[in-house]
């Protein structure tokens, strides 16, 4: 009986090839951009690659002052001397990170002047992300401590500014916004939330020494745990640390607030300004995401509803006779789903080709920098499941519609 | 008035070729009143089709008035189809979406015709058909007979020189059937040819000339 | 015939909602994405209020997070130590360069009412800034060393301002406060009034606008942000020697340098990206509504074969056929339509968007959004037609 229905289905498939083609194509449009999407999504909240270890370090990215006043209040990434005096000394963790948020410097050579996204970072850093070394080494705990002039480049910048492969930018040096870099190291292009930038050099490089006493700045903490089962203990931890801070200015500042937040919850919390709040909103937020992709995918099921049941209207004497020849309802709504159902796998397949090539244009196209994303299995998986779940459902209102009619009005026919 | 000479006509589908009318000549003079018999499938509807200009023959020559009907363009044979002849079909075709006076006015709508005098020749039409009460109903709500008479009075408002008519009492009882063939009689009567398919002998009989068709051929 | 039609389309409305619906959801798509770029434009061709060619910005960072004070002789070495640069043609300062993503704003209002607060941004300049910047005024006069030692604070407004804050009247010589309440923490004085002044550069919407004269130690913040007008033609290595000089000065400051045209550059590619975003996101959709445009229409046109075979014999020739279809397709679409900017002309009658909707733009992008969906369907209705008058009678008749 199955393969009737598949045979069926098939015929009037090539019965009317246009339409066929019609649905197919919207099918496949609303899967790869639903696809393209969650890959990003996917890559965005739990990478691979450069910050593959984000199941075991959390991030502090803001800290927010509340003033005595309603509505004096202050945002900022953080000071060094936050993490410094409060944030490093945490025991039960594996390491503390410091790093910069990227900001924009020239680099000057003889009459170049090149643009670079610059981060200051100390040598924990570089054990917190995993990032390809390419040529040279990374900068240590020792070179922190003497206070070297060393920059680590990234591939691109390499090759800007010293053609010859990554190998002949070690041991160069460089003129960044007026003070001398020597390169020690050329490591792969990435583009994260921590990773992203073309040049590094150590915090202690920073002309003047001013940054050590501001509990703001433009720092951002990294907190490494020694196994991933420990995050949960170490987002207390630090929620109970910010509790406890004292700022400089008491007078002025009331309540002092920051959090550990893996990616999803830090992206959550921004979004949802709630920097007060021990919830970031990751819920609200995914909630939100899939809300937002069903709505999408409404308008090409209309579509689909539509065109369905005017291919039942196309067969009512098909139907009618087939009904005055014994078949049931049932059997015809079966027939009408499995139809749905298998266009729509067929669009999903296509659909998994096409978001490939997507997501490899995406990072051929250079439109953000160094993106680097692939399509893992369980997006596919979950497009596949979309794709039956849609079949299903804009399939099931057509049928509905044509189980009821009867033979002898659908055998008459008028215009 | 019509003259068909060595029509034959093939109808293609899919893979299969069928042959429904082969080297007929047939001519139909003006006031006449033809009747077509023949069993089923032996292609007296596509004669008819043929002769209402619905259908292009195959091979041979159709002449209305003398000129052959193959030098006309598109939009002349539609002229044609809309001034000369007059179409009753088997299964009304009425639109279902439009109430009975609309369905009568549609032909008048593919000439230049004021909106109030289409109204006008439109009643009248429905008048001698016995059907001026029902102007303003839905052709669902009308019996059988009264449909066909619907398809019958849009048939004759253009006033066409020739009607052509597709088995028209085939949907209809016995009773039905017969005041159909007296509005028929009667149009014949004030000077329209009428051409007519039918299984009816009886109805045949009251025509002025019968014509066989089998297999696709004229028998005597 | 246009009664007939409108007889028929009246009578398979219910038919024909899905389609009306997806017309209608179109119009609104493409409605969005022209207003969005019509307004834009419309922004564009507005005065900007100053000149940002050959104007470079250095951003002082001295470490301290902004706390500490500048005072004159750090100002005057900054400014005689710049000078001396043969590129450099007039130096000035601000608390940030036009272009910039900051905004410093405050509610102001005239002394005395506890009434109406007018919202405005406001920008620290000093003397030189009015050179540097290319900023011609209507009245008054720019800030000078006469206001050394004024009462109250010297301000240049613009004229939206001016006809904000003090409406039928001039603006120049007049005061205004502000603080919460009835408590006052600074008195400003008008000296002088701009025609019109968009910090944030072309596609910035119009606002009110104050300069507030920066005096070095006078007032709670630093400006710390120095632009430069230099000589046309001066080539991108020049920040080289600029840092250079500047570092000689005080070498462990750091310099932010960047030409006014990247900083424009940055803040127009932040304005347009959503712009195309929002087109990518509209693009998309109407190629769904298109489809299922398609689709049905090639279903309705299908179902209607029969129909137009009696139509054929009735003496319909092929073109009226066409025509007719068209025309149905054209009605449709125009009820749709008319639906559609009944309720989106609720938006500038309500006022809902504010001055980003104004009628200028609602017009213009109502003409250009019917025109596209005039096109689209009819687009979506030739090919169905034109196969549908292209059968004989009798096919068309016993179509199956």
């Amino acid at each position: 009986m199955f393969r009737n229905y598949l045979l069926t289905a098939w015929k009037v498939f090539m019965r009317r090839k246009l339409f066929t083609a019609i649905n197919l194509l919207c099918i496949v449009l609303t899967l790869v951009v639903l696809m393209v999407i969650a890959s990003l999504l996917e890559t965005a909240f739990h990478p691979s690659g450069v910050e593959g270890r984000s199941d075991r370090f959390l991030q502090v990215f803001t800290i927010r002052m509340d003033g005595h006043e309603d509505g004096h209040r202050s945002t900022s990434p953080l000071g060094y001397k936050l993490i410094e005096k409060y944030l490093k000394p945490m025991p039960g963790v594996e390491r503390v990170a410091a790093v910069t948020l990227p900001a924009s410097v020239s680099v000057y050579q003889g009459p170049n002047v090149s643009e670079l996204q610059m981060r200051h970072a100390d040598a924990d850093y570089w054990k917190v992300l995993d990032f390809r070394l390419l040529a040279g080494r990374l900068p240590t705990a020792a070179d922190d401590a003497a206070g070297r002039m060393i920059a680590v480049l990234n591939a691109s910048s390499a090759r800007r500014l010293f053609p010859g492969a990554p190998k002949a930018a070690i041991g160069q040096r460089i003129d960044v916004g007026g003070q001398m870099f020597e390169v020690v190291g050329v490591v792969e292009d990435a583009m994260h939330l921590n990773a992203y930038a073309d040049i590094w050099a150590p915090i202690s490089t920073f002309t003047s020494s001013d940054y050590r006493n501001e509990l703001t700045g433009m720092f951002v903490a990294l907190v490494m745990a020694e196994r991933s089962a420990d995050i949960a203990r170490i987002r207390d931890q630090v929620a109970q640390i910010a509790r406890g801070v004292v700022a400089d200015d008491p007078k002025e500042w009331k309540r002092i607030y920051f959090w550990a937040d893996g990616k999803l919850d830090l992206f959550a919390r921004i979004l949802t300004n709630s920097d007060d709040v021990p919830d970031s909103g990751a819920g609200k937020l995914l909630a939100g995401i899939t809300v937002a992709m069903i709505v999408f995918m409404l308008l090409p099921a209309l579509n689909l509803v539509n065109l369905n049941t005017g291919r039942i209207m196309e067969r009512r004497s098909e139907i009618g006779v087939r009904k005055a020849f014994g078949a049931t309802s049932s059997q015809l709504a079966v027939q009408l789903v499995i139809e749905n159902v298998l266009l729509c796998l067929a669009g999903g397949l296509i659909a998994l080709l096409a978001t490939a090539g997507v997501l490899a244009w995406l990072e051929s196209a250079d439109l953000i920098p160094y993106l680097k994303v692939e399509l893992n299995l369980a997006v596919f998986g979950w497009g596949m499941l979309i794709a039956t779940v849609f079949g299903l459902l804009s399939g099931v209102l057509p049928a509905w519609k044509m189980s009821r009619l009867d033979p002898v009005h659908a055998l008459k026919g008028a215009i | 008035m019509i003259r068909l000479s060595k029509v034959s006509k093939t109808y293609r589908t899919d893979k299969v070729e069928t042959l429904a009318l082969k080297d007929v000549d047939l001519h139909v003079k003006k006031g006449e009143f033809v009747a077509m018999m023949g069993p089923s499938g032996c292609g007296k509807s596509t004669l008819l089709n043929l002769i209402g200009l619905l259908d292009r023959p195959g091979q041979g020559s159709i002449e209305v008035e003398g000129i052959p009907i193959t030098r006309y363009r598109d939009k002349q044979v539609a002229k044609l189809r809309n001034s000369t002849f007059g179409f009753i079909f088997q299964s009304f075709h009425l639109i279902p979406d439009l109430r009975v006076i609309d369905n009568v006015e549609l032909p008048l709508l593919y000439r230049k015709m004021a909106a109030g005098e289409r109204r006008r020749v439109a009643r009248e039409a429905l008048e001698k058909v016995g059907l001026g009460a029902r102007m303003d109903h839905y052709p669902n709500q009308l019996s059988g007979g009264q449909q066909q008479r619907v398809a019958i009075a849009r048939a004759i408002v253009g006033q066409p020189q020739v009607l052509l008519a597709d088995e028209p009492t085939g949907n209809l009882d016995s009773k039905m059937g017969e005041e159909v063939m007296d509005i028929l009689l009667k149009l014949n009567e004030e000077g329209t040819t009428v051409v007519m398919v039918t299984h009816d002998e009886r109805e045949a009989r009251r025509t002025s000339r019968i014509v066989r068709v089998f297999d696709g051929q004229l028998v005597a | 015939m246009f009664r007939h039609l409108l007889k028929l389309t009246w009578k398979r409305k219910s038919r024909n909602l899905m389609l009306s619906l997806e017309i209608l959801l179109a119009f609104a798509i493409v409605f969005a994405v022209t207003a969005f770029g019509l307004r834009y434009a419309q922004l564009y061709r507005m005065p900007l209020g100053f000149d940002g060619t050959d104007v470079w910005s250095v951003a002082v960072q001295a470490g301290d997070n902004g706390n500490r004070r500048f005072d004159d002789a750090v100002y005057d070495s900054l400014r005689r130590g710049v000078g001396e640069l043969p590129e450099v043609s007039s130096v000035g300062f601000a608390a940030f360069e036009p272009y910039a993503m900051s905004t410093s704003s405050s509610d102001l209002r005239r002394d005395g009412e506890s009434g109406k607060q007018v919202r405005t941004e406001l920008l620290d300049a000093d003397d030189g800034l009015a050179r540097v910047l290319g900023l011609e005024l209507v009245e008054g006069r720019w800030f000078s060393a006469l206001d050394n030692g004024s009462a109250q604070r010297p301000v240049v407004i613009n004229r939206r301002m001016a006809q904000a804050m003090f409406p039928g009247e001039r603006a120049l010589g007049q005061q205004f406060v502000d603080g919460k309440g009835t408590h006052v923490s600074s008195t400003y004085r008008v000296v002088g009034v701009v025609d019109a002044f968009r910090a944030k550069g072309e596609l910035a919407a119009p606002v009110n606008f104050v300069f507030t004269r920066f005096e070095p130690g006078k007032n709670d913040r630093d400006a710390r942000t120095m632009l430069l007008k230099v000589k046309p033609g001066t080539a991108r290595d020049f920040e080289r020697r600029l840092n250079a000089r500047l570092k000689l000065i005080r070498n462990d400051w750091s310099y932010q340098i960047e030409p006014l045209s990247s900083t424009r550059a940055s803040m127009m590619k932040s304005r347009i990206i959503p712009l195309i975003v929002v087109g990518i996101i509209a693009a998309f959709m109407l190629l769904m509504v298109a489809f299922g445009l398609f689709g049905a229409l090639w279903q309705n046109t299908t179902q209607r074969i029969p129909e137009i075979g009696l139509r054929r014999a009735l003496g319909a020739s092929a073109g009226q056929i066409y025509r007719q279809i068209v025309a149905e397709q054209f009605m449709l679409s125009s009820i749709a339509i008319a639906l559609a900017l009944l309720l989106l002309v609720q938006l500038p009658l309500t006022g809902a968007l504010g001055d980003n909707l104004n009628w200028q733009v609602f017009t213009g992008a109502a003409m250009l959004s019917m025109a596209v969906i005039y096109l689209l369907s009819l687009l979506c209705a030739v090919y169905p037609g034109w196969r549908a008058s292209r059968l004989s009678p009798t096919e068309a008749l016993h179509y199956e």
